[in-house]
Order: structure tokens, then sequence, then C-alpha cells
């Protein structure tokens, strides 16, 4: 049996990635399957609608990265403002007059797809109405970069290039600007995106034509699709989805935001992924047919859905071409571990191995060959136990989360991972979780700024940087600072802001709070921090780490140069005993300063 | 135009030179053992004395600079920071009283500071300011983390501080049984040519300006400290005649100056900041000047660009051609010393009539007159022709051991990060992070695209990184496309880690320079 459905689900996965013209290609496809396309909830879409079709109206302009969706935002507001009205695909411009204002407003699909010729036809009218100039509409779909091409090549216009330069380095969302609006759809929350998907996904009508399927409803030889489904849709604090949403999260505050196509292939590939075929092109998604077979044939192995989440099914080189996959590969989920995870799988425990078809069902067999042969089926059993391991991170076993040895993060690079999640709410609880990190976070920073192996840990000792060229390390003392005020210089520490904005410490000048140095804490720097502050050098430490502790230094000391009009770095830091800093004032200094 | 000023260069040496060739090209000197820091540390020590401008070239009559400097020899202070090894030892001996310490301190240094020893104090300047050796300690150990280069030796003569106001100034020495004289080994006059170099450009007084308030400020702490330990006269100094370096006027004199307004005028740093980017810029702009003063020699219209590798050496392909472009760059200069040797002696009233009489020895005359040099006088030339003298003394001056800006491009590139040496894999051209930093610091003063920063390194340095560049620089590329690709790549990979890039989207990505506000 065959539902025409799961083959249109596949058009969503990695394999339809490479083409560019995704908004269309999977439109295209909806009509080929007769499948309703995936509508992903955007709240945009209505924001834009009503700034279009108002009484003032403002041109927009929709950046960022393939995928964000900006196609489909702009294809959904065409079809808000005239119903029915179909974009087709080979329309680069689409042409209208907008019901209230009676505007013309023209939607540029993709502005890099244009012609050199076209662009230059169009130049002139799109500048005049990003500057006012005319009362003509734009809704222009960009890629940054390519905007920024166009403002240089065709309208050469050096201040409307340098503003736009600027809105699309500022960290906000977007900017208004009295002439148009800039959304940089990268910047976007993503935060609930995910759970819509799979919402959507999982509601879709197109499951309907698997009744009847025998595998349906197997109790021993159930469909993996629909078992992946399931396991995909389990609400609870720690579901599946839940722990995702937390992945996804703190690679954005790493910086590395996801796009909504990436996701929905994700999703996808969670769900109908085949590991079996993994170095045969197209093969590595299941349809009805192989799915069956999977199920027949006790191959649950190759449909394990919490290794498809890192695109266990995809070559090396697909993987790589894939953000979502590189982003989420680089966890290293399954390839972390300790103590506790591992002892509790080989020996079978319940908790660890529970009944069940990715659990004890695959892994059994494995164990016991590699236990005959450990040489033999080395290989084999590795890829076993990293699979486990990946179901381990994503289990619900609440009690895991209750102790640092037995949290389920334990099996990724991230080990503070939820402790930085737990840290962001911007209210009382992520405060009081904040008191337990702040000892180590600032003893990290000593330890880093001083190179000596202090201790101290109740204020920030902010040493003055030397780049002195093979020389030593500093000991000129800037400034000690710690949570409260001071005469001068104010310490933060700020939790996040939303989507994609770390943990942030913040030095303001008491006088002057527009004066200030913020110094992001990602994720992968709060891990380091932690590191550092148990002991490991912060010289094994990646250089791009060390030098945004050294530029920190050096913003805040220009900071507090400014406020002191240069009387300052008159103390040096020592390391007394017991590891504590101390600061000894430079006699001779002061005694020249009063001369 | 390029004036070459009627102060022959021998009226700059006071010692009979083995030969002048490179000298007459490029200036006088190119000193192999002078690192590329030490060349900034002489600059700033001739500026420290005789401020920019203060002896502008006499463009109108065609004549060089012509003044002496002064060099203190900071013996004092020397002493202090790299030979004492009292201080410390009798600072902590318990069984003494404060006062007991100083004066056990002071009676060694009595037999130590000078030899044979005398009953003078020579730190007497030092009761004034400092209660007990506590003190004075602290201040002498806060000076000597200052000084550069520290896992290397050399004698306390030829340490050296980096330079953050007038008093961390210590030039080069040498001491034979007591007597200090100028060393040019480490101060080689590279220094010079760059003083000279920023005394012609047209920034000359803006750079001066910078230079006083940003990197010889009085009032810098580490200066203060400096200060503080050296005596207020100061013990004595040596005077050296200015250098010579024959263009009056030339492009590169200005790119330098610009370097220096910019990376001065990064207002986040200060002090000892800007010494590394200072002087890693400084050797690059050096290397470029050698290399458009030889194209101009051989009569080439175009410069030849600089390829470089930033992908470690992993594209095979990319590095052999910045290997080939290395070796390239030097050659270059030995067929400038062919081509100036011989328009030299070929435009001499008296080459011809040597031709006519086909006298090897005439040739050997003119030669040793026109280029300073001496011919062996126990070789025979009496079988020689004047085409074959000419041709081995190119050939001689081409392989001379020092001067030789073939040699010297490659170990200041060495110096200053531009190129990689590893063993068995070679030498090639590939920039270090640090120069990475001085190239943002020059050319970035606020954020701009990253294509617009490679256009720069291309425009101004003649650096070639992306595929954009080398279809500026080449009709036929040395390597494919892909490849430039992916050093472009590689490129903004080691940006980021520096965090000198945001990036933000797959299709754009801007260079911050992180030390402006």
């Amino acid at each position: 049996m065959n539902n025409p459905f799961v083959d249109f689900l596949a058009a969503y996965g990695p394999t339809a990635s490479s083409n560019n013209i995704y908004d269309e290609f999977v439109s295209k496809q909806a009509r080929k399957t007769g499948c309703n396309p995936l509508e992903i909830e955007q709240p945009l879409i209505n924001e834009l609608y009503e700034i279009l079709t108002s009484h003032q109206p403002r041109s927009v302009i929709l950046t960022g990265t393939a995928g964000d969706g900006k196609t489909y935002v702009a294809r959904k507001i065409l079809e808000a403002i005239i119903p029915g009205k179909n974009w087709e695909n080979t329309q680069k411009t689409f042409e209208i007059s907008t019901p209230n204002n009676g505007r013309k407003l023209t939607f540029i699909k993709d502005l890099s797809e244009l012609n050199k010729a076209d662009k230059e036809r169009i130049s002139d009218a799109v500048y005049q109405s990003l500057t006012n100039q005319s009362p003509d509409l734009f809704l222009v779909c960009v890629n940054d970069g390519h905007l920024l091409y166009f403002l240089r090549e065709f309208i050469k216009d050096k201040t409307l290039h340098s503003k736009i330069s600027n809105l699309l380095l500022d960290h906000d969302r977007k900017r208004k600007d009295d002439n148009f609006e800039l959304i940089n759809m990268s910047l976007e929350s993503n935060n609930d995106t995910l759970l819509k998907i799979i919402k959507e996904i999982s509601n879709h009508p197109g499951w309907n034509d698997c009744n009847g399927c025998p595998a349906l409803n197997s109790e021993h030889a159930p469909c993996p699709i629909r078992l992946n489904l399931r396991l995909i849709e389990r609400d609870g604090k720690h579901s599946m989805k839940k722990r995702l949403q937390e992945m996804i999260n703190l690679a954005a505050f790493d910086g590395n935001h996801l796009s909504i196509r990436q996701l929905i292939l994700l999703v996808v590939n969670i769900i109908l992924g085949d590991q079996k075929n993994a170095r045969v092109t197209n093969k590595e998604l299941l349809n009805c047919k192989r799915a069956q077979i999977r199920a027949d044939k006790n191959e649950y192995e190759f449909t394990n859905p919490y290794s498809n989440v890192f695109g266990s099914n995809l070559s090396k080189q697909a993987q790589n071409n894939f953000k979502v996959f590189s982003t989420l590969v680089g966890f290293g989920v399954g390839y972390e571990t300790n103590n506790f995870f591992d002892r509790g799988l080989i020996g079978k425990q319940e908790a660890f191995l529970p009944q069940g078809i990715y659990s004890l069902s695959i892994f059994e067999k494995k164990l016991a060959k590699y236990l005959e042969s450990s040489n033999q089926f080395k290989k084999e059993f590795h890829t076993a136990i990293v699979a486990q391991r990946q179901r381990m991170f994503f289990s619900e076993n609440e009690h895991w989360f209750k102790d640092s040895n037995s949290n389920p993060w334990n099996l990724t690079t991230f080990k503070r991972g939820n402790e930085y999640l737990n840290l962001l709410p911007n209210d009382d609880q992520g405060d009081r979780e904040f008191q337990k990190f702040k000892a180590k976070l600032f003893k990290s920073f000593n330890r880093m700024m001083t190179g000596e192996l202090t201790d101290t840990s109740n204020e920030v000792w902010l040493v003055a940087p030397t780049g002195v060229f093979a020389g030593h390390s500093g000991s000129l003392l800037v400034r000690r600072m710690g949570l409260h005020m001071h005469d001068h210089i104010l310490l933060r520490i700020l939790a996040s802001k939303g989507y994609g904005k770390p943990l942030l410490m913040s030095v303001e000048l008491a006088s002057d709070s527009s004066k200030k140095v913020d110094f992001e804490i990602t994720p992968t720097f709060f891990e380091y921090l932690l590191r550092i502050a148990e002991g490991a050098l912060p010289a094994s430490f990646p250089t791009d780490f060390q030098q945004a502790v050294q530029r920190f230094q050096i913003k805040v000391m220009s900071l507090y140069k400014e406020e002191t009009k240069g009387g300052y770095l008159s103390s040096q830091v020592e390391l007394a005993s017991q590891g504590n800093l101390q600061e000894k004032p430079i006699t001779v200094l002061l005694r020249e300063r009063t001369l | 135009m390029n004036l070459e000023p009627d102060q022959p260069l021998h009226f700059h040496l006071g010692n009979q030179p083995e030969m002048l060739v490179q000298e007459f090209i490029h200036g006088h000197r190119l000193n192999t053992d002078q690192e590329a820091y030490m060349i900034l540390l002489e600059a700033l020590a001739v500026i420290n004395d005789q401020p920019l401008g203060k002896h502008p070239p006499d463009q109108k009559n065609n004549k060089h600079e012509q003044f002496q400097y002064n060099l203190p020899h900071k013996k004092k202070m020397r002493y202090l920071l790299f030979k004492d090894q009292n201080l410390s030892r009798a600072n902590s001996n318990q069984t003494f009283t404060k006062e007991q310490q100083w004066q056990a301190w002071k009676n060694k240094t009595k037999h130590q500071f000078t030899r044979p020893s005398s009953p003078e104090d020579h730190f007497l300047y030092l009761d004034e300011k400092f209660d007990d050796l506590d003190e004075l300690l602290q201040a002498v150990s806060l000076v000597q983390s200052m000084e550069l280069d520290v896992m290397n030796k050399r004698r306390w003569t030829s340490k050296f501080l980096c330079v953050t106001g007038p008093n961390m100034i210590l030039p080069d020495f040498r001491e034979t049984k007591g007597r200090w004289s100028t060393d040019r080994r480490f101060f080689g006059r590279g220094g010079e040519l760059v003083y000279l170099m920023l005394n012609r450009s047209d920034q000359c007084k803006n750079v001066q300006n910078l230079i006083e308030t940003r990197l010889l400020d009085e009032h810098d702490p580490y200066n203060q400290i400096a200060k503080s330990i050296s005596p207020v006269v100061e013990d004595g100094s040596s005077t050296a005649e200015i250098g010579y370096l024959p263009c009056l006027q030339h492009q590169s004199y200005n790119r330098l100056a610009d370097a220096w307004i910019k990376i001065l005028e990064q207002d986040l740093l200060s002090g000892s900041h800007f010494f590394d980017p200072l002087f890693r810029i400084t050797g690059l702009n050096l290397i470029l000047y050698l290399v458009e003063r030889a194209c101009e020699l051989i009569g080439r219209p175009n410069v030849e660009p600089i390829l470089i590798d930033l992908t470690d050496g992993r594209n095979f392909q990319l590095k052999q051609a910045t290997k080939n472009n290395l070796n390239l760059l030097r050659d270059l200069q030995n067929d400038a010393v062919k081509a100036f040797i011989t328009k030299k002696v070929e435009s001499d009233s008296n080459w011809e009539t040597t031709i006519v009489l086909d006298s090897g020895k005439k040739a050997s005359e003119l030669i040793a007159k026109l280029f300073y040099y001496q011919f062996d006088p126990s070789q025979s030339l009496e079988e020689v022709t004047p085409e074959e003298v000419l041709k081995s003394f190119i050939n001689k001056a081409q392989r001379r051991s020092h001067n030789n800006a073939n040699s010297y491009i490659l170990s200041l590139s060495k110096q200053i990060g531009l190129c990689t040496a590893r063993g068995s894999a070679g030498t090639w051209l590939a920039v270090d992070d640090l120069m990475i930093i001085a190239l943002v610091m020059a050319l970035v003063d606020e954020t701009v695209e990253l294509s617009e920063f490679l256009n720069k390194l291309y425009e101004t340095y003649n650096l070639v990184i992306g595929p954009s560049e080398a279809r500026k620089a080449y009709t036929n590329p040395p390597i494919s496309s892909n490849s430039f690709e992916e050093n472009l790549a590689s490129l903004e990979e080691r940006m980021t880690k520096l965090a000198l890039t945001k990036r933000l989207s797959d299709d754009c990505a801007f260079v911050i320079n992180p030390f402006r506000s």
C-alpha cells in the first residue's frame, strides 16, 4: 500500500534542498501528488499586510538566509491582498494595485534572479520608493549580500548603502525607517517554529490515506514512519521535541540560526530517514514500500529517529551541506559520554535500555555479537552504542535531570547546556540560577586576564593586557568590579533578550549608561568558562575565545580611561597565598603623579 | 617621478664599503640581523631625538636630508633591568632592616656597575624616589615586564623594551672595556630608512603628532615608572649620521605613513598595543617598497602581485603557487641588480672606450669606481673581456651575503608573519593571525563588506586572496578559481575565529575593526 503523502513529505527532505527554488519546487510537488502543501503559521504575513495596505504604507525589504521563507511570505501576502491570485513560477516580478490605498505595489520574488537589464530598469523606481520620492511600493525579497551589491552597483547612493549596511548589522530584528521596512528573517524567532512544523505535519490530512494499511496498527512490526511520527509528536517537559527545541535555541545563541526550511527538513528526516542505503542517491528516505520491508525484516536500526536527527542516513558530505545537520552534529551527541550512561547501557539496566524497538530490541543483538567477538564487531558495535547514547540524550527520564552526573547533557559537548538554558529566563528563577554560576564565571575571567591560577571569585579583576611582542603577560590592574554599584562602573549580568541573543556581561559607566561594553556569554563560552574555573588552562582553548576576552579588557579599559581622565593604572595584581589575588599599589607611580 | 638626490651614498658612509649596489637601489641598508620589530625600535629612537619634519628633504634642490641624531646609552636603567642580580637577593634578606637592605644593595652596585669598581654612588638618584628596595624592585620588575622577545637571550646592552614612552627607548650598543659604541647589528639602519620614508611622506606632520601622543607619551604609566628608575641627567649618548634613501619621492612613502596613521588612530588601544601591528605593517610596506623599486628598475609596467595562502598549506596547488610567487619576488631583486648595474655601466662615457679597447682591466677600474668595489688584485684581468668582467660583477652583487634584498625579503616576511617556513614542506607566503589583525587595523576604519576588504588588500598592498582580485591581478591565474574560493573561505574562517568578521547570511559578511569605537 502506498500513501502519496509520504512521497510528498519526502520533497521537503534533505534531497530537495539542493534545489534553490524550494518554494516553487514544493508547490509543483503539491500539484503533482494532490497533497496540500505544509502551511506554517507566520505572524509576519499579517504584520506586513497591514503595513502595505495601510493609509501610510511603506515599502518592504525582506532579507535573510536561503530557506528563511522570504518567497513564502511574499506569496502569502499577495494571496492575502488579492485572494485567489496565483503567482506563476516564471514571473520574477508581479505588479498589483493595493485595494485600500490604491498604490502600485511591485513584488520582486528574488532580486538576485533578475538579469542586469532588469535590475537597471527597476533600480531608479526602487530608489525613489526607498527614499520617499515616489508613492509606488515595493516588496523585495533578496539575500542581504545581494541587496548591498544592488545598492552599490545599480542604485549607487552611498548614503542609502551605508544606512542599509548599518540596519543589517544592527542586532534588532528590524528598524523602522521613515520610508521602508527592512526585515532580516534570519533574526525572526524560531523558538516555536519547530513545534509548529511538527504540529502541521502531524495534523496533515494526508495521513488518513494510511487507513487500512496493515502496518499501521501492527504491534510486532509497526510501520517505522508512523512509529517515528508518534515519537516526535509526544509532548512533555523532557520530550524529544522539547530537547530538539533546546538544541535549536542553544545553536542560535552560538550564532547558528537554522532557517524554517532547515527545520522542516530536520523533522522530515527524523520521520523518514533510512540509513540502509546511506550511500545510494535518493534513497536516504523511506517510502511506503521500504518502510514495509524494514518492518517485515525487523531492520529498525536503520530507521532510528534518534540518530537520523543528526543526518546519520546521509553521507558525510551531505551532512555538511545541510546546516541543520552540521550544526546538530556539532553537539557531539553520542560521541561524548560518561560511566553512568555506558555502565547502565552495557549492564542492560531497564532504566537505560528499556523494552522497545529502538532500544533493547536493536541493541541487544549488537551487544551479544560484540561480547562474542569484540574485534570482528567493533565498528558495528560502536555505531550501535552511539545510537543508544543518542536515544538516551532524548530520554524522558525526569530523575536523570536532577543530578549533574546523570544529566543527559553529559552525552554532548555542551555538558552545561541545560544549565545555560536555565539561566535565561529574565525572572527570579534565572537570577537565582545565576548566583550559582557567578563565582565560577568570575574566577574564570580572573584566571584568563591575570594568567594566574587564582581562586578569587567575588569580583572581576580587570587587568590591562600588555600586547608586548613575545613578552610577559600584564599585571596592571584597571579595575575591580563586582555585581554592585561602584563609584564609576557598573557590572551587570543580563539575561537573554530573546531568540539568538545570549547572556550578556555588561559593564557601563554609572554616570552615562550609553557608554558600555557588552560581552556575550554564548553557550560555547559558558562551557569554556566553567571548565577553566574547574582547572583547565585558558591557553588550551581556541584563539577566538582568548581574543574575545582580550577585546573585552581593551574596551572596558578604554571606557574607564575616559571616565578617570587617565589617572588610572596605579596598582599591580599579585597572587597571594591561598590563591587569592591581591592589589599592590605602585608607590613610585603614585608619587610621580602627585609631583 | 623618482629623483635620486645628488648626495651620493658614500657621503653617508664612514667606512669603505665592500660594494654599493643594493644600497643605491633601495637605500642603506638591508640587514637581515635586524629583525622587523627592531626596525620599528630604531625608527622610534631616531624620531624621539629628531622629530619627523624637523629636517625636510630639499625637493627643489634635490638634496638628501643630512643631520646627526643622538642615541642615549641608558646605562643605569639597563643595569637595573638586565644586569643587576643583587636587588631581589638584598630585598629578601630578612635579617636586615629596610635601610640596611638598601645600603647593602648600594654597596654591591659600587663594585659591579663599573669595572674597575669605583667608590662613587652611581644610584644616588634612587634615594629620593624610593623608600625601600621593595618599591624599587616593584618598579624594576614592572619595566622588565615590557621586555620584548624575552626568550631570546641577548647581551644586556642589546635587550629592548616595548616603547610606550620616550624613557623606554633602548638603542643597540656594544660595550668594550667600559666604552660604549652604537652597534649596527640589531640597529642596522633599517629604522633610518623608515624614518626617511615617513619624513618624505605628505602626512609627515600628522604621523609625528600621533607618535608623540600615542607612542612616545610621557604620561604612559610604564614610561613614568621607567623614568623613575632613570637618572635625571642621562648618562651618556652616542651620535649617528642619518642613513641614505635614494628616491626623494615614492608612492610607498605615503602608503607607509597612511598605515602608521591608521594604526595609531585605533582609539580603543593604547601604549604597547600599537607595537605589534605597527612593526608588522612597517615590514610589509618595506617588502612592497623593495618589490616596487625592483619592478621600476627592470621596467615592468605592473608591480608583481603577492599571492598569499590562508589555508595553512591544505590546498597544495595554492601553496605551490605562493612558493613560486615568493621566489619570483626574490628573483625580481636579482633582475633589478642586473638592470641597475648594466644601465649605470653602459651609460658611463668610458664604457664605450673600454669596449673598443676590449680591456678587462679598464672595465674593472670603471666598475670599481662606480660601485665602490675592490677587485681582487691577485686576479689577472688580462685575458677577460669587459663584458665578462661586467657579468661576473653582476653575479657577485646578486649573490652577496649581506645587504641583499633577495635574502632580506625572505627573512623580513618570516618575521612579520607574511610567510611560513616548515621543515620539509618548504617556505611559502601565508599570513599569520597577528598579521591579519594588523591588516584590519591598517585598512578598516568602519565596518566594511568582506569583498571590500579584499579589494583594499589588493589595491593597497597587492595582496591576492580571492577570485575577484585574482581576475584583476592575472591574465592567466596560476591556480584554479576553486582554489581562490577555498582561500577566501579560509580567510573568513580565520577572521571569524579572531572575531573580525560577522556573517549575516550565506551571502553577506562584514569585516569589523574591534579596536575603533
